[in-house]
């Protein structure tokens, strides 16, 4: 389970790391795997090891107010456990996803799906217009990574 | 969708958001004040039993209803059977573009037990099966033969083999993998289809459909609840949970209506973060290398957890009866007494999980209709609806949830209670007998409560 602390400072780091590189809603692969390698520098507090080496980027185009919810896939398991992230109905987000392995991310219920290259970030933003319980899951293979609580 | 199990319940897209504490603090209380009410109430002479007979319906409306209109359910309901497992078999393989999963898990398991509730038992009509082994002996009886069934059915199996036959479904719906997989869907309702019409034609129709259809038993319990009925060919109307007063003596009931029960808790726990969470762990080491033994070993774990939420609700059941026998000395086991006083609590379980995912997965069942194999097809002319999974609101749920699980057990109070008064002819005794079902009613009740709270 996530504790508040380590999602406080992930979801710190992922504020102060869309200020720095920018969230456009366009695709920009370059942009976002630095994003999710500066995001990931601060996790050696978790048990797990890290093979990414801290090396921030900082690229000033300030767009502060879409929240990142970064999710690193270690051998088909989330970081950290089955992350659980509350968001308020109509909130928009922006899901990052790297795995090592699978090649899907699939939002139930809002029906999204993204194709994932291994090791590659994938951004899907969302706005979360539904309310409810929302599995988002990696496709082969299959594990589920977090359930967005989205609430009315 | 995918070989995890985490969409529990068979297919579904939006889960339920847990009940907010403070909700479930209000749910309880209600039921604790609800319970002393009803202790203070306490009626002395049954009021239920005795009137399970009602009054008849005019004998023409009985034979519309049981003559013309049941035969043309059968019609429909065999030409829909066809349609479904043809979907099963042969149509897309995406569960969300084929018209079985939603069909059975849905618009099937979850709209029968609300139908049996409002008009009676409706199973005896809509069963493919029944319809499909009723036409076989009207041909055989038009050929001038005889329809016998080959054995006599025996009697001490009592509902086993029907418990034996809803195990299975609710393991595949909770436990198996993958579910919603239509081909796999198509190899159970094959099999099922063989067991059912085999039972038929060994023990008969009806006495199949009593001791051995698993849905057949569960709809009929369920349609106890409500206000009509048929009894020697007439059908008629009563007061609803009339149906339900009385002893239940058939051996197997306790353990039908645990499957029920037990079910549907396994089914709320295994979204609980607490599970889901157990279940990455156990599954997790495996993911990449062995995905094959991950999966096996999670299966095994859901069946595990199902059986032991079965075992938990038989268990509480014998315990509360054994000490209600104990508090007043009773000659017999109290066990057949009271199970048909676990009836509504099993139907409002169904309704407090499951009302959501009826309202809004039951929709996709819209365009599926018209597309049931995904070819691109608009038959009827709905292809294009899109569902609206905004259409109740999740504080809707929630009153829903609460409110059903309050109306439960408050008719699963006044059922054991008006058994209690027929049994003990000493006031004290009913009264005293009824501390342990108290107990029991507050328990399954709080506990259904709990878990659609839990995060």
């Amino acid at each position: 389970m996530i504790g508040v602390r380590q999602l406080m400072v992930i979801l710190a780091v992922a504020a102060l790391v869309g200020l720095a590189a920018g969230c456009g809603g366009d695709e920009a692969p370059p942009v976002a795997d630095d994003t999710v390698t500066a995001t990931t520098a601060p996790e050696p507090t978790t048990p797990e090891t890290t093979e990414s080496t801290p090396k921030p980027k900082p690229k000033p185009k300030p767009k502060p107010t879409t929240r990142q919810i970064v999710i690193v896939v270690d051998q088909g398991r989330p970081r950290g456990g089955i992350k659980r992230p509350t968001l308020e109905k109509g909130e928009e987000v922006v899901l990052i996803v790297r795995a090592d392995v699978g090649d899907e991310v699939h939002i139930h219920g809002y029906e999204r799906t993204k194709a994932l290259t291994p090791g590659r970030p994938a951004r899907i933003p969302l706005t979360a217009t539904l309310a409810g319980r929302f599995e988002v899951e990696l496709h082969h293979p299959d594990a589920l990574l977090a359930v967005l609580e989205i609430r009315p | 969708m995918s070989g995890f199990r985490l969409v529990a319940h068979g297919i579904g897209q939006v889960q339920d958001l847990p009940i907010p504490a403070w909700l479930f603090y209000t749910g309880a209380v209600a039921v604790l004040l609800v319970s002393f009410l009803l202790l203070g109430l306490l009626w002395r002479r049954p009021l239920l039993a005795g009137h399970e007979l009602g009054r008849p319906l005019p004998a023409g409306l009985s034979q519309l209803f049981l003559g013309p209109v049941r035969i043309a359910l059968q019609t429909i309901s065999v030409v829909l059977f066809g349609i479904v497992l043809a979907a099963a078999l042969l149509g897309d393989t995406d569960p969300f573009s084929n018209l079985a999963p939603t069909w059975v898990y849905v618009v099937f398991w979850l709209g029968l037990p609300a139908l049996s509730v409002l008009l009676g038992n409706v199973w005896r009509a809509l069963s493919p099966w029944r319809a499909l082994a009723d036409a076989f002996v009207a041909l055989l009886e038009l050929g001038g033969r005889e329809a016998k069934p080959l054995a006599v059915y025996p009697e001490r199996l009592g509902r086993y083999p029907a418990a034996a036959t809803l195990l299975a479904f609710v393991a595949l719906e909770l436990v198996y993998a993958d579910p919603s997989s239509p081909r796999s869907l198509a190899f159970a309702i094959g099999l099922y289809t063989y067991l059912t019409l085999f039972g038929m034609a060994a023990f008969g129709r009806d006495s199949w459909e009593r001791h051995g259809e698993g849905f057949a038993v569960l709809f009929a319990f369920f349609a106890r609840i409500g206000p009509f009925f048929v009894k020697d060919g007439r059908a008629g109307v009563r007061w609803p949970l009339t149906g339900l007063a009385g002893a239940e003596r058939v051996p197997g009931s306790l353990a039908f209506v645990a499957v029920m029960l037990g079910s549907v808790l396994f089914d709320g726990y295994s979204r609980t973060t607490t599970w889901q969470d157990l279940a990455a762990r156990v599954e997790s080491p495996f993911i990449v290398d062995q995905p094959g033994l991950g999966e096996l070993l999670v299966t095994l774990l859901s069946l595990g957890g199902l059986l032991v939420a079965i075992a938990l609700v038989a268990g509480a059941y014998g315990a509360a009866c054994a000490a209600a026998r104990w508090t007043v000395n009773a000659p017999r086991s109290l066990v057949p007494e009271f199970v048909l006083s676990l009836v509504p609590i099993a139907f409002v379980y169904v309704v407090a999980h499951y009302f959501s995912l009826f309202v809004l997965q039951g929709q996709f069942a819209i365009p599926l209709l018209s597309d049931p194999l995904g070819r691109g097809w608009d038959l009827l002319g709905t292809a294009d609806f899109v569902p609206d999974l905004s259409v109740i609101s999740p504080t809707t749920t929630w009153y829903v949830q609460i409110g059903a699980l309050v109306a439960g057990h408050v008719a699963g109070l006044a059922i054991a209670h008006d058994r209690a008064v027929s049994v003990f002819p000493s006031r004290r005794d009913a009264t005293r007998s009824q501390i342990p079902m108290l107990g029991l009613m507050v328990l399954y009740t709080v506990g259904g409560l709990w878990v659609l709270s839990r995060g």
